[in-house]
């Protein structure tokens, strides 16, 4: 049984511990991310969508941002994981006297089930369980809407649960502890002994009458999202050496997915440091449309021509070639194809010749000029020029030189000749795809391979970026960009290794 | 067609009650959703739910608009002054009356004391609907006025 003790809170004066971005795992819905820490304590939440006013924001600020923590008494160990192939996140705490089981998610079931049955708006359920000894937890509650501009008047409603005002929404915390409210933030202590589960549930409704979540209903709500996020992995077809990790990515990118219009935020958080004490701190929680081509339509429409990248112009060389190669298949008519086929060649020409220093024997960023930017990659994974070319092994060589940041890390370049932020995860795993695409041996490429694996977290997530001194994740986090790079890797890897089995069988 | 006039004014009427109370939840003034409230009379569903309770919200407001008539021809006056005053007090009674006694007959609505059961999962409005939102008694009030000044003014039954 679940003994409920006296109340407790933090110590006044007691100072809290700023949390690193890579001890941070996510679990969301699809229309939200939930960031909770390697300590149980949920500190970032942005409700009903990922670009809404954060509630728990203490992922930013520690002392005011608020969280949703749940902390053990006489911690000796902790570990965690995802369960199985899904996003649901499970912690586990080792103290002096037992051990403690926490599951955290956000429940999603099948449409038929939503057609049948009421259920709530948006919801985190939270499932502590005591697999032995006894444990005794702290549960400390302090919302913070609107990104903490003013502490909310938390209400106890007894059967209704904790309920705060937000402006036209309710959120509402159910659980079967009793709390006690002090300064905006509500407090719980509990005794779990072992064969003991309780259970709290967060809901967001903007609707009356709200549908009361029903703590019994958490284990089956558990069943539930385990068996969607389990139906909707089976669907990854990848069958190679790296399946967990590309699996995690692919987890971690349809976490970011926007359903009702099917874009990628590209990270669920904002205002996370590239740099620690720097100004990089961006708010990442919306789709980037890096359509080059109209940025060239822009630049060239505004006489900016010789401002036109490289990369710029390698986008529209690739969206040109795949017009031109329509028409060849006979899939498009009538559509001046001849024209885009000169244009094409043009592009080409002007990359080779303006974009190539022969003394120093790479592609350079900007036509007549020798920066480097480690995009230049995408001349190879775009298919524009062969990753075993001359010219494509010595720019990987310069930008290994110029742009290395230890090990397999890479700087995105280095514009002010200095690193102003951290490497970015994305660009050590175009390099493994380059290697794997023939500027390398499928063996170089599987060591970057897994040299860039060791930098993801504990449960296998990535920010954008990687401190090269201490592997710290820096930036917005979890990042698609980077998660999209491993999994391009991972299939780069396993198409070269196709090619090699299947060469040396024709060898023999 | 003067016997027929009654329903659609009772319509109109009916629809702008439901159009203010869309414009006050959509500014975050209230949570209240009448058709959600009602149609989860009859189903789990939630967007079925709401088309049945947009339904029936009109039903109620054709079968209001006959009483509305029946207290004209009783009072020997129409006014659209008299029908907001009426509107007035229907809608003090369904905010004191009719909401506290919503969870006795609501078939999936939870009570205030025993909270959600495997059944019965919705919120109750609790005192004048407050649990609805703070605005919600203005919210029902206006809109049953702005109900019985149209029916007060353009109802020619």
């Amino acid at each position: 049984m679940t003994a409920i003790a006296s109340l407790v809170e933090t110590m006044p004066g007691e100072r809290r511990q700023t949390t690193a971005i890579g001890d941070y795992a996510a679990i969301g819905d699809g229309r939200s991310v939930a960031l909770i820490s390697n300590e149980g304590s949920l500190d970032w939440l942005c409700w009903p969508r990922f670009d809404s006013a954060a509630i728990f924001c203490g992922l930013l600020d520690v002392e005011r941002g608020g969280r949703w923590s749940i902390r053990r008494r006489d911690l000796i160990s902790k570990s965690r994981r995802y369960v199985g192939r899904t996003n649901v996140l499970e912690t586990r705490f080792r103290t002096s006297r037992g051990e403690m089981r926490l599951t955290d998610f956000m429940p999603i079931v099948e449409p038929a089930y939503e057609t049948s049955h009421l259920l709530p708006g948006q919801q985190i359920v939270r499932i502590l369980s005591c697999d032995a000894g006894e444990v005794e937890i702290d549960v400390e509650y302090a919302p913070r809407p609107g990104f903490a501009k003013r502490p909310p008047r938390i209400v106890d409603r007894g059967a209704l649960g904790l309920r705060v005002e937000n402006g036209g929404a309710m959120l509402t915390l159910h659980g079967d502890l009793s709390p006690r409210i002090s300064q905006h933030v509500a407090y719980a202590k509990a005794t779990l002994s072992a064969g003991d589960q309780t259970s709290m549930i967060l809901t967001y409704s903007c609707e009356s009458p709200e549908v009361l979540p029903l703590l019994a209903d958490a284990p089956a709500a558990l069943d539930r999202t385990l068996r969607w996020w389990e139906n909707w992995s089976s669907q990854c077809t990848y069958r190679g050496q790296y399946a967990d990790a590309v699996s995690r990515s692919t987890l971690a990118l349809k976490l970011l997915e926007f359903p009702t219009s099917g874009a990628f935020v590209a990270a669920a958080t904002t205002s996370l440091p590239e740099r620690i004490g720097g100004e990089l701190n961006w708010d990442y929680r919306y789709c980037w449309l890096r359509d080059a081509s109209v940025i060239m339509e822009a630049l060239c429409g505004t006489g900016y021509e010789v401002e036109a990248h490289t990369h710029s112009r390698l986008l529209c060389w690739v969206a040109l070639d795949a017009l031109v190669r329509l028409e060849e298949r006979q899939l498009l008519h009538g559509y001046g194809v001849e024209q885009f086929r000169g244009v094409r060649d043009e592009i080409r020409l002007a990359i080779e010749t303006e974009s190539w220093i022969e003394s120093e024997r790479t592609y350079t960023n900007e036509p007549g000029k020798t920066a480097l930017d480690a995009a230049l990659m995408h001349l190879s994974l775009l298919n524009f020029e062969p990753a075993s070319s001359d010219r494509m092994r010595g720019t990987y060589q310069r930008i290994c030189r110029d742009l290395g940041a230890g090990g397999p890390l890479l700087y995105r370049n280095l514009s002010t000749g200095e690193p102003t932020e951290g490497a970015f995860g994305i660009c050590g795993f175009w390099a493994v795809e380059f290697l794997a695409m023939g500027g390398g041996t499928l063996e170089e490429a599987q060591h970057a391979f897994e040299q860039m694996l060791a930098y993801a977290n504990d449960v296998g997530l990535y920010a954008e970026e990687i401190d090269p001194n201490s592997g710290a994740a820096l930036g917005n986090f979890p990042q698609a960009f980077t998660h999209v790079g491993l999994i391009n890797a991972a299939l780069a890897i396993e198409r070269r290794a196709r090619e090699d089995k299947a060469g040396r069988r024709k060898e023999i | 067609m003067r016997s027929m006039n009654w329903i659609y004014w009772g319509v109109i009427a009916t629809f702008a009650m439901m159009l203010f109370e869309g414009v006050m939840q959509g500014l975050g003034l209230t949570r209240m959703s009448i058709p959600f409230m009602v149609g989860t009379l009859y189903t789990p569903n939630r967007s079925r739910a709401k088309l049945i309770g947009a339904f029936q919200h009109v039903g109620h407001g054709l079968l209001f608009t006959l009483v509305f008539v029946i207290a004209f021809h009783l009072l020997h006056r129409q006014t659209w002054w008299l029908g907001g005053l009426i509107g007035l007090f229907q809608g003090m009674f369904v905010l004191v009356v009719g909401m506290s006694l919503l969870p006795e007959f609501h078939p999936r609505m939870a009570s205030e004391r025993s909270g959600p059961t495997a059944m019965r999962q919705l919120e109750p409005p609790g005192f004048m609907a407050l649990n609805y939102g703070p605005a919600t008694p203005i919210s029902i009030i206006v809109s049953h006025v702005i109900f019985g000044i149209v029916i007060g003014s353009f109802c020619n039954a």
